[in-house]
């Protein structure tokens, strides 16, 4: 090996060696970040969440209310587990999170109905588990909306209304609500594709920090950057690389699994999204660059990782939107790549925007890639050679 | 050295070794602190408000600028733009611009004119499941309006009473009623949740760092005995319970999250949850050999954890395996058991499973922790007492 000649070729193939020696470096590289993956996609496979268990409080006893009863069962989304007596068992239900809401089906109910009388039903739903809660809101509405329509289509009709007209009667305007680009509200469309991107963000700037930190950790600056043959252009250029080929992969199988085998095509731009994705893992890479430029110590630099990745998936905007934050919270958004790029993925992923949509969010990514890239470069170059700086934990 | 001795010489050389070390300082105590702040931050408002959305009036009619009207002045939205055309719409959706868009067709008026059947279309970005969501209700429930306006006109036509006409509109009504987080706050839907995993997180990380360092010195302050490790595990179990303190005595008020409902039950637990987790981090910090490494695995774990427990996402909807398997980390019994008695109030009977759970995994954690922290006792210093680092 010694007779290789120097620069940037000699520190990736120190890097390759090194990798290779160390099972968990190497792992950290491939294999962990791919099961991280697996696990995310596994998580939301089913996509929707079925059979939410609820329970109902029958103080009808009717035939009309069994039957209701039935339909709030056979709804897709949720199963009614159990028929508690009173109110005060089936709030120990939701206590014990055995069910997530309560239908209270009022007595009189079938009486009032089939008198021509309105009837209210009452929905508890357990707000504190939010995810639970959206799904059954929308059963138990289209259960009762449904069954309401019946009846009132039934009474118009016997008062001589034609079908058709008594329909019209009904609902003069009907608004067909639609949701764009994740037709039935699929989460493993919403969130599994959003989550994989927030974590590989993480791996990659851990991949780079680790790279560069090791070696202040070390104290072993002097032979990385003997073997770039004195130059810091070669030593971080060699230092890039294995991340940049990892990141890039797990990107690529991110988008090929996705797109080509889960059948999520990407409906807009294809090459928009693969550059967003390259310019997703630069980006990463700088910000990394930078981490470890400031502190010149591995434990630090994977501290400030943390902090800057770990919670960028709530920041993002995805989940909770970036219009209703805070102007700190969307200050610190607009900082973290992840954010960015995840605008563009549901542009040019899901929504089907053409390339020139994603412009501004691609030249804020490279922007991050090379404005944190040379700043990192910059410190590590400065002082990265000074020895009081090695030895850092 | 007697046990108890030897008990007291493990707890106080680990607290030493914790309060020696700025980078598990940082870890166990800074850290925390951070995230209670930074964590909470982006849902401070708690709900979305006033939706951008737009408008495409095709129809241009009295009815239609009604309709536009109604969608102006609803809270929840906040119309940006109404224009004819289509594509005008489909560029604002892609630039991000709105989240959602009402078209009202040509020919809409004179439709509902003729008492013909009309229908409007809602369309909304399902990528923001909560902006997709505001954006829907919204509109449907202007579009209700004006459309039950025009039903009770048609109904009283022929109906004697306004009662009844309400009555023959909608039979059966459902009456929602939101229990536990009653506000319907984002931040303390999703925040309690989160205290838990960073309170595991920050301490598996914080132990995994200092044993990773005693393995790379070859010498551990605590003794490689039964009575040491009891008086490590104590004093890791120390760390959690003040950093559950903090978070579900200090945190939960300042952000004024929904709380307080078992008291009694919240000390038992907190007790329990931090001790299994110091058992858990005493027994992955045995497979350390590193100070840093298991900062790497810890990190990108929150995310897929937070997702297993049951919180973020209905646990009805994972794969069966996952679905026991979840119960293995710590932080799914945790999440569960202190959203039970902290936000739903719920007695200790009530987060038995998860009380016990947690029983289950510091009992499981402690022995093997404990046969492998003794084993592994360096040949050359028999000597229980350990060398100083």
């Amino acid at each position: 090996m010694t007779t290789h000649r120097l620069g940037t070729g000699a520190v990736i193939g120190r890097e390759w060696r090194r990798a290779r020696g160390d099972f968990w470096d190497l792992a950290m590289l491939s294999w962990i970040p791919l099961l991280a993956y697996a696990l995310t996609w596994w998580v939301f496979s089913a996509g929707i969440a079925r059979d939410v268990p609820i329970a109902v409080i029958d103080q009808d006893q009717s035939s009309f209310s069994r039957q209701l009863t039935r339909w709030f069962d056979a709804a897709p989304g949720m199963a009614v587990v159990a028929q508690p007596a009173g109110e005060a068992e089936a709030m120990a239900l939701l206590r014990e999170r055995r069910a997530y809401g309560i239908v209270l089906l009022p007595a009189g109910l079938e009486h009032d109905l089939l008198g021509g009388q309105s009837a209210t039903v009452q929905w508890f739903y357990n707000a504190q588990f939010s995810a639970h809660a959206g799904g059954l809101a929308r059963d138990v509405r289209t259960v009762a909306s449904t069954l309401s329509a019946g009846i009132e289509m039934v009474v118009r009709e016997k008062r001589g209304a034609a079908p058709q007209q008594a329909l019209a009667q009904f609902e003069p305007i009907r608004a067909q609500l639609v949701t764009l680009f994740n037709g039935n509200v699929n989460y493993e469309y919403f969130l599994a594709l959003a989550l994989i991107p927030s974590l590989l963000q993480i791996f990659v700037v851990l991949a780079i920090v680790s790279a560069v930190g090791r070696e202040f950790r070390d104290g072993t600056v002097p032979h990385w950057l003997a073997a770039a043959g004195g130059r810091w252009s070669a030593a971080v250029a060699g230092k890039l690389a294995l991340p940049a080929v990892s990141g890039m992969l797990q990107a690529l199988l991110f988008l090929g699994f996705f797109a080509a085998v889960r059948g999520w095509a990407v409906a807009g731009s294809l090459g928009g999204m693969l550059a967003a994705l390259a310019l997703l893992v630069a980006a990463c890479l700088g910000v990394g660059l930078l981490l470890i430029g400031v502190t010149l110590s591995l434990r630090n630099a994977l501290s400030g990782a943390a902090f800057v990745t770990a919670p960028a998936f709530a920041f993002s905007g995805q989940a909770y939107p970036l219009a209703s934050m805070p102007p700190l919270a969307w200050g610190w958004a607009q900082a973290l790549p992840l954010t960015h790029y995840l605008q563009l993925q549901s542009r040019y992923w899901q929504a089907g925007a053409p390339l020139r949509y994603g412009a501004t969010e691609l030249l804020v990514l490279a922007g991050f890639a090379l404005v944190c890239g040379a700043l990192g470069y910059a410190l590590l170059r400065w002082r990265g050679a000074d020895a009081r700086n090695w030895g850092k934990r | 050295m007697s046990a108890a001795r030897q008990l007291w010489q493990g707890f106080a050389a680990t607290w030493r070794a914790i309060a020696g070390d700025a980078g598990v300082l940082m870890l166990l105590f800074i850290a925390g602190i951070l995230y209670s702040f930074f964590y909470p931050l982006p849902y401070s408002r708690e709900s979305v408000q006033q939706v951008a959305v737009a408008v495409v009036d095709q129809d241009q009619s009295a009815l239609s600028r009604q309709i536009t009207r109604f969608a102006a002045a609803h809270p929840a939205l906040k119309l940006t733009q109404v224009t004819p055309d289509l594509p005008a719409a489909q560029d604002l959706l892609w630039r991000g611009e709105i989240a959602g868009v009402l078209i009202l067709p040509a020919g809409l008026q004179s439709q509902v004119l003729a008492g013909r059947a009309a229908a409007v279309e809602v369309a909304a970005n399902g990528a923001y499941l909560v902006l997709n969501k505001a954006a829907l209700n919204g509109f449907a429930e202007v579009v209700g309006t004006v459309s039950a306006g025009i039903e009770l006109k048609r109904l009283s036509a022929a109906s004697p009473s306004a009662a009844q006409v309400a009555a023959q509109r909608q039979p059966l009504n459902v009456n929602a009623v939101p229990l536990f987080n009653v506000r319907e706050g984002y931040g303390a839907y999703v925040v309690p949740g989160v205290a838990v995993l960073i309170v595991q997180q920050t301490l598996l990380m914080g132990i995994a760092m200092l044993m990773g360092t005693w393995v790379e010195r070859r010498a551990a302050p605590v003794a490689h005995t039964l009575a040491g490790y009891g008086g490590m595990l104590a004093a890791f179990a120390s760390v959690g319970l003040l950093n559950s303190a903090y978070y579900f005595g200090f945190v939960l008020w300042w952000q004024d999250y929904p709380r307080g409902g078992n008291p009694a039950g919240l000390a038992l637990l907190a007790v329990l949850y931090a001790f299994a987790v110091a058992a858990f981090g005493i027994l992955i910090g045995t497979l350390f050999r590193t100070r840093e490494r298991s900062m790497h695995l810890l990190i990108a774990s929150a995310l897929p954890m937070l997702f297993l427990s049951g919180l973020a996402w209905p646990d009805q909807a994972l794969p069966a395996l996952l679905r026991t398997a979840r119960w293995l980390v710590p932080s799914t019994a945790g999440i569960q058991g202190f959203i039970g008695v902290n936000q739903l109030g719920a007695s200790l009977a009530e987060v038995a499973p998860e009380a016990g759970t947690l029983l289950a995994l510091l009992v499981a954690s402690v022995l093997i922790g404990a046969w492998r922290w003794c084993r592994a006792a360096p040949p050359a210093s028999p000597d229980s007492s350990g060398e100083p680092a």
